[in-house]
């Protein structure tokens, strides 16, 4: 078994992992989203950064993947493949565990937008503090891949 | 209200937690609730109206005295709302299972007692009030749900063994609280277990000093319903206590200061007007704990039952202003709302 | 007035005799009037109270009953008062003071009127069907009383009119047929004597 295999399981894992997580994160913002909307269309605006929020990690996960991907050589030793599966994980798992969480606080600010519409920042500021975990585990990927 | 009830997430009901707590801020809020007790004309009640969830309705109110068209349009909304909002079809039951024992009684008092009265069905329960009425006129009672049917036979024995249509009620209301509270635990939302049993709590509470203080001569035992957090046997070894003492009796107990002010007030003229009061307050205070809910159905609970608080507060305002009764009298007697 | 008699000893004697009867009808209807009239204003100030404090309670009670109704899902309320609970007997007696005739109601009440089941139903409720209880009874003491002053005040409108037509009509009517027929009879005797006297100077001058 060479390396190649194993890398791109890990770049994979890095793009599914985090965008699975930002699927449901904007699963469960955006229906709540959708329920303030029906009763009070004007909010819009208002609840859009909320629920683009959670989107950030799948975003993540794809550029870890895609400078995993810039790794991946057609004779990758097993070692260095394994390697590069490890160095994807934060982002993997740091995005899809966040991106869910995310999700929960951004419906919450969701539910703080519905009562009142200029405390919006709040519920974004609160987001934003789930956010810097996801980024803080695509900044150790980004460095560990450079170490590679 | 030290009341504590454990929250679980449900993410089921995300997109309608996030409709109510847009619905939730057009309730009455108590600055809007003090201003229409303070106003001096029907009209002016009926201004501060507008921009709330009941707007619509008011418009189309002609005639203030016909409140009670307004309130049935609003209950009607209500439901309609619930029934689309909550996917668990045991939680709409545990709000409409109420009106099927209502419509069960009025059939049933019609049938045991001579006397011949007009009857009015409610359309709120789960078994549609035509299919009531049918099955009592035919005696056809297999169009009926296993449990109302074990309800009925139970009820008649019941007659058929005391001769007195109190005794059955009683039976009645027994019933229907261990059938809420089966369908409760059935949702296993602890919110709603709780719920059911403050309502038993506080209609046992209601019952014990209404049967005390008025010297009916029913059976205690009989009239209250079990189940709730307070033990039969608690009400029972209280029964010959004076009013005065009794609230030394709840002292650690979350109904401390409903008894409290509640006795307080039925010692000194008779009224209940109060201890209802603050009955209300406490299931609104209770319902208030789904304010920190973000995911589940119990945000939806609270907002029906505050409608319902609404409803009420509007219809006790409206009375109070079209008799003419002073400002302060009618403000004692509003219980709180959710805003 | 005078009275259309004939004025002669008989007719004065019995005119005397009706004389005197009526005086002591006057003096005894008179006395009657008074005792009635003393009943009337003391029955008066109680009546008085009673409507105050009927009016005031009957009005508190249907506003708590208001309350309770609003409080309570119309629905609940409507299967409560299906059925009446109660019964309220009422018998009427008469009774007579001083000729006058005035009811007595008694009231009989059987069963509670709070006849439903505690489930649905407010304290509130009980207590001002309660409250509506107690004054429909005072309500009826307050019929019977007010019948009885009405009464009364018939009677004494009846005996003033008794009175009075004793006192300025025939009484002094009585009076004047006696004067007349006092006067008539002394004339007549006069004129006796004269003739007499005349007769007399006659004879004595043969």
């Amino acid at each position: 078994m060479d390396g190649v295999g194993i890398a791109i399981a890990g770049s994979a894992m890095a793009a599914f992992l985090a965008g699975i997580g930002s699927a449901i994160g904007i699963g469960i913002v955006g229906q709540q989203a959708a329920g303030v909307l029906s009763e009070d269309p004007e909010k819009f605006g208002s609840l859009f950064i909320l629920v683009v929020l959670p989107g950030t990690q799948g975003f993540y996960g794809f550029l870890a993947s895609m400078l995993a991907m810039g790794k991946i050589t057609p004779n990758l030793t097993m070692i260095d493949g394994w390697r590069i599966l490890f160095a994807c994980l934060p982002i993997a798992i740091a995005g899809f565990v966040s991106a869910i969480h995310q999700g929960k606080v951004c419906a919450a600010g969701a539910n703080l937008v519905a009562k009142r519409a200029d405390q919006a920042m709040k519920g974004v500021m609160y987001a934003v503090m789930v956010e810097t975990y996801a980024v803080l585990g695509l900044i150790i990927t980004i460095f560990l891949l450079a170490k590679v | 209200m030290n009341q504590t009830v454990e929250f679980k997430p449900d993410l089921k009901y995300t997109y309608a937690t996030g409709r109510i707590r847009v619905l939730e801020t057009k309730l009455l809020s108590s600055s809007k609730v003090e201003k229409m007790i303070n106003s001096r004309s029907i009209s002016d009640v009926l201004i501060y109206l507008e921009d709330t969830a009941y707007d619509d309705t008011v418009g189309e109110m002609k005639d203030p005295g016909k409140y009670g068209e307004f309130v049935k349009i609003e209950r009607l909304i209500s439901f309609d709302l619930m029934e689309r909002l909550i996917l668990d079809p045991d939680v709409k039951h545990l709000f409409r299972i109420p009106y099927d024992f209502h419509n069960l009684k009025v059939l049933l008092k019609r049938r045991l007692s001579e006397v011949a009265t007009s009857i009015v069905l409610s359309d709120f329960g789960t078994i549609p009030a035509e299919v009531m009425k049918t099955a009592f006129e035919t005696d056809n009672f297999h169009l009926l749900p296993e449990f109302m049917r074990e309800v009925i036979g139970q009820a008649l024995a019941q007659h058929y063994l005391k001769k007195n249509l109190k005794s059955m009620e009683f039976l009645i209301d027994n019933l229907e609280y261990n059938h809420l509270l089966f369908l409760s635990k059935k949702t296993n939302i602890p919110f709603l277990v709780t719920y059911v049993k403050i309502k038993i709590d506080l209609t046992n509470i209601s019952t014990f000093l209404r049967i005390k203080y008025f010297n009916t001569k029913d059976n205690v035992e009989e009239a209250l319903i079990e189940g709730g957090n307070l033990q039969l046997r608690f009400f029972l070894q209280l029964i010959s206590e004076s009013p005065e003492s009794l609230p030394s009796f709840f002292s650690n107990n979350p109904y401390l200061y409903l008894i409290e002010e509640g006795v307080r007030k039925i010692i000194e003229d008779g009224s209940f007007s109060i201890f209802d009061k603050e009955s209300e307050n406490y299931i609104m205070n209770y319902m208030k704990l789904s304010r920190y809910v973000t995911f589940g159905i119990e945000p939806i609970v609270a907002y029906f039952v505050s409608r319902e608080q609404d409803l009420n507060i509007i219809k006790m305002i409206l009375v109070g202003k079209l008799n003419e009764i002073p400002t302060e009298e009618i403000r004692q007697r509003i219980p709180i709302t959710f805003n | 007035m005078i009275l259309d008699t004939n004025p002669n000893r008989m007719e004065l004697l019995r005119l005397k005799k009706r004389r005197v009867l009526a005086k002591r009808g006057h003096k005894l209807l008179k006395d009657k009037q008074d005792e009635l009239m003393k009943q009337l204003l003391e029955l008066v100030d109680k009546v008085k109270e009673l409507r105050k404090k009927v009016d005031r309670e009957l009005a508190k009670a249907t506003g708590r009953y208001l309350f309770a109704k609003a409080g309570m899902g119309i629905e609940f309320l409507e299967s409560a008062m299906l059925i009446p609970g109660i019964r309220i007997e009422l018998t009427i007696e008469e009774k007579s003071t001083m000729g006058v005739k005035t009811p007595i109601f008694k009231v009989q009440t059987e069963g509670s009127i709070q006849n439903y089941g505690f489930a649905h139903t407010t304290g509130e409720l009980d207590s001002s069907l309660l409250a509506i209880e107690r004054v429909v009874e005072e309500l009826i003491h307050l019929a019977e009383k007010e019948k009885k002053l009405q009464l009364m005040a018939e009677e004494i409108e009846k005996t003033r009119r008794r009175v009075n037509a004793l006192e300025y009509i025939l009484i002094p009517n009585l009076e004047d047929t006696i004067k007349y027929i006092t006067m008539k009879l002394s004339e007549m005797e006069r004129s006796n004597l004269t003739r007499l006297m005349k007769v007399k100077d006659i004879v004595r001058s043969r």
